[in-house]
Parts: structure tokens; C-alpha cells; sequence
């Protein structure tokens, strides 16, 4: 009933709007190549503060996440060009559909797998959500640092190809988060007698220079390259070809969901992973490259669930599993709202609006995604000489009006150099911003524990000893499975 | 003897003076008095962080002995250098001339920069551009920015 009273609650005029300008929104940012979800949201967050309306914003921030998930297939499967990262195995078949005449299929399929994907994901939320808010509710500062500890096994995925990078990194995330002052005693750290330095860093500069600013930097060199001129076809794929994208579909979602709950798997885990799965159970894996419906439908569903996913853990416990639902916690806390268990119970008209925004988002995505496919096509040849100046133009904006300071551009600038410096390098960015958003939460909550009952009070309570016991196994597995494929590659 | 890859000892380098920095900040932070009932004293959990820094900064120091000392190819930063300085220029510029007139320059060097290739176009681009921020920014959502020490009118 909850679920029905939120959807109803979405059909006001002013939250219809705030879900349709998320979802086109995430779309275009899906479709246009170098600029991710993350990023956008990091910048259109400070914009989104000013429109006073919490439940608006933190709906058009989720419809932007997922509907960046929809749009990414578009430039994948015409020009073989990601929009995003997790939409980089949609490439390997989707192109070569394309290639074949069968672009409109292969768009279609995205487009139908990723609202599959979509809806069952809205309704695990929520079934799944308050049930384990009321879990959540017996929790305590040690739970919630086991939790958090466990949260930053994340950094292993977030890695990429050096475990001792992501890890550096992800430190160093969390002492700059220590800048400012100290959460219990209010003594100024790393201040060195700058006011300036004494308030701290902000997340959204810090964010929208790594993002945003880095991205372009890069991309200034890269160059991008004209979309692909040829015919749609038809759209809707007809007999056994329907059947097998559906079944692909559904085996995609039910690989996104549950791997989306997980601290760092991340949309293009799952995507690459479901896809992966389809090639394996295929009974032609050979074929998997030059066409197959299912190595469109399986992705694209999968990264769509996994997005979907990451609700769950944000609105339970308040933790993020990645960049872009840690954006939405940190919307949710500047507008006053604690995420996690008494979300559910102290702002539930809030909640499920959220919840119910997402299963109309997915049907405005749907529809925008079906009909007007052939404009988002076009909107993908704007030449990246115009867009270019634009988004460095809202990245500097949004990151002063964060907190209105000349210094947070600063900030960003530097932030955005790092940034471009770490991709050249090879250093993984997002383990820096997981570490920078957890760091304070894990500071206070190891801090409240210890004077609770010092250091054994980890290990005597049963559900954060189980966490903390659970994280040494899943760091153990992770060295010895990167050292067994270093191995192997070797030989 | 395996080749010594630079990059990877000035990484490590980098690792290093910043858990070196934070150990020094730790080490002030821990002659405070601590709080009552402040189990984790000031600097603590700073000190923590830093001391994992400065391991990863000297492991991965000891590694980049041992790995290939090639470095990445095809990289020009120039035009990077190029952008961040535009950037550079107009961040510092906002509190001197103002956000809109700001704006303005730095809409006209980033449309060249880009591969705008007519100075008519990329005037005319920078204007249309400006009006649309000071609009969308300025007035409609009313953000504050610092008033001009240089002003015209």
C-alpha cells in the first residue's frame, strides 16, 4: 500500500516534472560520451539545493543516476562509442547489430531489458527495504563500524588493476576528509592558521574537479568522434530472438540486483560479469562479438538492476556502494534527512515517493527511450568543441555555490589536475572519493565505540565481529585471486 | 639487475610526504589535552591513517624496483597545461572583474581553445553563452558570487 501511495504521490505537477527532468537529464548524459553520472550529479547537486524541495531534488538525482544506465546503450550500439562505463559490453554485440542493419533492434532490446530490469529492481526496494531498515534499527556504533570497515572492501573492486593503488588512494581519501575540524574535541586539523583550510574540504568541489573537470581535461585530448549515419531497421525483434533477449534480460537483472547491494560493485561490474555469464551458457560462445541479441539484453539489464540495487543498502543502512549513491546520501544529508533505519520510519512520505518516482521513471524512460531514440542520435553528433566550454562552465559554478567560496573553484581546479594526472598514471579516482565520503562516518563511529567499551567491543557483539571477520575474508580471497591471475598471466 | 621505473618512486615519494605530513599534524594534534570521556584521543586516528600511507608509499617505492621501467606513451600534457591555465585565469579573475565579465573571457578562450575556429563565432558563442548562465545562475537560482574589485559602470 505504502508503494501505491508513493506512485500516486509522484503524479503531483511539480514531482512529475522534477522525475522527467532526472530522467531526460540522465538520458542525455548517458548518451553524450565523457561525461558520467557521477560526474553530472556532482555537479547539478549544488543547482538542485537551490530548488527547496528535498523530495524533488533527491528524485531527480535518482532518475538521473538510472536513467544515465538507459541512455549509455544509445551511443554504444550506433558508435560503438560508451556512454558509460558499464555500458562498454553493449559494444561488443551491440555494434556489430548495428553494423548489420539491426541498430533499432539492438536498441529496442537495451531499451525493453533495461525497464525490465528497472521495475523488478523497484519492487525488491520495495519489498526488500523496510525490512531490513527495522533490522537496521539494532544496530550501534560498533554494527555501523563493522559495516562501514566492510563498506571499504569496496576499495578492492574499485582498484582496478593494483590492489596497493586503490588502497593508497583510498586512504588518502580518508585523511583529507580529516581537514577541518575534529569531530568530537572541534580542534581545527591541517588548518595551518587558514580560515579557509579550517572549514574543511567540501565533497561537491572534491568531486566535481575528479569527475567533471578531470574528465574534460581528458577528453580535450582524446577527441570524439562523429556518430555512426547508418539505418535503425526495425525495432522490435520478432519470434526466438525476442524470446532469448527476454530470458537474457531477466538472467541480467537477477545478476545486477543482488551484486548491486555489495559495496563496489558497481554498474559496470555487473554489466561485464552478466555478460560474461551469457557467453559461458551460450551454446555458441563463438558467436558472442559479431551480433547476439542476449549479449545486449544481459548488460544492459544487468547494469540497470544494479543501479536499481544500490537503493537498498543507501536507504536501509545509509551507505553507499559506489560514487554516484554516495552523491545521493550526501543530497539526502544536506537537506537535514539521516539516511538509514529512521528514514524508513521518520520521513516515510518521503521514502516512498522516492520509491514510487522510480517506477514512474522507469516509464518515462521507456518511453523516451523508445519513440525518440532517433533524437537522442542526433543529439550525440554535438560536436564536443560546444559542450566542452558548457561543462566546465557549470563545474566551476557548482563548485562555488556549495558553499559560496572562491576557494572551493580552487579546490576543484586542483582536484580536477589530480584527477586528470591519476587517469594518466593509472591510479583508480573512485576508491579516493569512497574513502573521502566514509572516512568521517568511520571516524566518529570507531570513536563512539571505543568509549563505549574500548577495542573488544568489536569482537564481543556478534553482528560486528561477523562483519569485520567477513571483511578479512573477502581482502584474503581478493589477494590471493589477484595473485593467482597475475600468475596465470605470466606463465 | 630489474630496471628502476621513476614513476612509480616518485608515486611512492608523493604517498610518503603525505603520510609524513599527516603524521606531523597527528603528532601535533596528540600534545592537546583529550576530552572527557574521549576514548580516541586527538591525532589518533590521523596518526592510523598516515602510518598505512607512509607503508604504501615505501612498498610501492620497493616494488617500482622491480617493475618495468617504461613509462606511459603519447601523453602531451601541453594542451592540458594549456586548459588549466584558461581555468586558472579565470578563477582568479571572478573576484577581480566579476563572475558575468569572467565568464565572458573565458567562454571566448575555451570556444578557441576547443576548435572554434573564427574569433566572430566563438565572440558571438561566449555572448549567447554568458547571458545563459548569468540567467539560469544568477537570477534564477539567485547563487551569490564575490562583487567585482574592477568595475565599469
Amino acid at each position: 500500500m505504502d508503494v501505491l501511495n508513493g506512485i500516486v504521490g509522484v503524479f503531483s505537477p511539480v514531482l512529475l516534472l522534477y522525475c522527467l527532468a532526472g530522467c531526460v537529464l540522465g538520458t542525455l548524459i548517458g548518451v553524450l560520451p565523457g561525461l558520467g553520472p557521477a560526474a553530472t550529479m556532482a555537479i547539478l547537486l549544488p543547482i538542485t539545493m537551490t530548488l527547496d524541495n528535498a523530495t524533488g531534488s533527491i528524485i531527480m538525482l535518482a532518475g538521473l543516476y538510472y536513467g544515465a544506465s538507459y541512455g549509455g546503450s544509445t551511443t554504444s550500439i550506433l558508435t560503438n562509442i560508451p556512454g558509460e562505463v558499464s555500458s562498454v559490453p553493449t559494444c561488443f554485440d551491440g555494434f556489430p547489430m548495428t553494423k548489420a542493419g539491426r541498430g533499432g533492434e539492438a536498441l529496442w532490446v537495451a531499451a525493453v531489458s533495461s525497464f525490465i530490469a528497472g521495475i523488478i529492481g523497484c519492487a525488491i526496494l520495495a519489498f526488500v527495504g523496510p525490512g531490513l531498515a527495522r533490522f537496521a534499527l539494532q544496530f550501534g556504533p560498533p554494527e555501523y563500524f563493522a559495516l562501514l570497515f566492510f563498506s571499504l572492501t569496496a576499495l578492492i573492486s574499485l582498484s582496478g588493476e593494483s590492489l596497493l593503488k586503490g588502497l593508497g588512494v583510498g586512504v588518502l581519501g580518508m585523511l583529507l576528509a580529516t581537514m577541518g575540524s575534529d569531530p568530537v574535541s572541534g580542534e581545527a586539523r591541517f588548518a595551518y592558521g587558514q580560515l579557509a583550510l579550517a572549514r574543511g574540504l567540501d565533497l561537491i568541489p572534491v568531486t566535481v574537479g575528479l569527475f567533471g573537470i578531470a574528465e574534460i581535461l581528458v577528453s580535450s585530448e582524446a577527441g570524439i568522434a562523429r556518430i555512426y549515419e547508418g539505418k535503425l531497421g526495425r525495432m522490435m525483434p520478432r519470434g526466438q530472438e525476442l524470446a532469448k533477449s527476454l530470458k537474457a534480460a531477466l538472467r541480467g537483472t537477477f545478476i545486477g540486483f543482488p551484486l548491486g547491494m555489495l559495496p563496489g560493485m558497481t554498474p559496470p561490474v555487473a554489466s561485464f560479469m552478466a555478460y560474461d555469464v551469457e557467453r559461458r551458457i551460450s551454446r555458441h560462445p563463438e558467436k558472442f562479438g559479431s551480433g547476439v541479441i542476449e549479449g545486449v539484453a544481459a548488460p544492459e539489464a544487468a547494469n540497470n538492476a544494479n543501479a536499481q540495487a544500490g537503493f537498498v543498502p543507501l536507504m536501509a543502512f545509509g551507505i553507499p556502494t559506489g560514487p554516484a549513491p554516495a552523491l545521493i546520501l550526501a543530497a539526502l544529508m544536506i537537506y537535514g534527512l539521516q539516511p538509514g533505519p529512521m528514514l524508513f520510519i521518520n520521513n516515510k512520505e518521503f521514502v516512498w515517493t522516492v520509491i514510487g518516482s522510480m517506477f514512474v521513471g522507469n516509464v518515462i524512460l521507456l518511453i523516451l527511450n523508445l519513440p525518440l531514440v532517433g533524437l537522442w542520435a542526433r543529439l550525440s553528433t554535438v560536436p564536443y568543441k560546444y559542450l566542452a566550454p558548457v561543462i566546465l562552465g557549470v563545474c566551476v559554478v557548482a563548485a562555488y555555490s556549495a558553499r559560496n567560496a572562491v576557494f572551493d573553484i580552487w579546490v576543484a581546479l586542483l582536484a580536477g589536475v589530480a584527477g586528470y594526472a591519476m587517469r594518466r598514471c593509472g591510479w583508480p579516482v573512485a576508491p579516493l572519493i569512497l574513502g573521502f565520503i566514509l572516512g568521517p562516518m568511520i571516524e566518529l563511529a570507531l570513536s563512539q565505540s571505543l568509549n563505549m567499551g574500548g577495542p573488544a567491543i568489536f569482537f564481543t557483539r556478534p553482528f560486528s565481529a561477523g562483519l569485520l571477520l567477513l571483511a578479512a575474508i573477502v581482502v584474503a580471497l581478493s589477494i590471493a585471486v589477484a595473485r593467482i591471475t597475475k600468475r596465470r598471466r605470466t606463465a | 639487475m630489474p630496471p628502476v621505473s621513476r614513476k612509480g618512486i616518485v608515486e611512492g615519494a608523493l604517498f610518503f610526504a603525505v603520510g609524513m605530513a599527516g603524521m606531523a599534524e597527528a603528532l601535533r594534534l596528540s600534545r592537546l589535552p583529550a576530552g572527557l570521556q574521549q576514548t580516541l584521543a586527538p591525532g589518533y586516528y590521523i596518526a592510523g591513517l598516515s602510518a598505512l600511507l607512509l607503508v604504501i608509499g615505501l612498498v610501492h617505492m620497493a616494488l617500482a624496483g622491480g617493475s618495468s621501467a617504461a613509462q606511459p606513451g603519447g601523453v602531451r600534457p601541453g594542451r592540458m597545461l594549456a586548459m588549466v591555465a584558461v581555468l586558472v585565469a579565470y578563477v582568479a579573475a571572478i573576484p577581480i572583474v566579476g563572475y558575468t565579465a569572467a565568464s565572458l573571457a573565458f567562454f571566448i578562450a575555451a570556444f578557441r581553445f576547443f576548435g572554434v575556429a573564427a574569433w566572430s563565432r566563438s565572440i558571438l558563442l561566449g555572448l549567447v553563452y554568458t547571458a545563459a548562465f548569468h540567467v539560469v545562475f544568477v537570477v534564477y537560482c539567485e547563487v551569490i558570487f564575490p562583487r567585482p574589485m574592477v568595475t565599469l559602470f
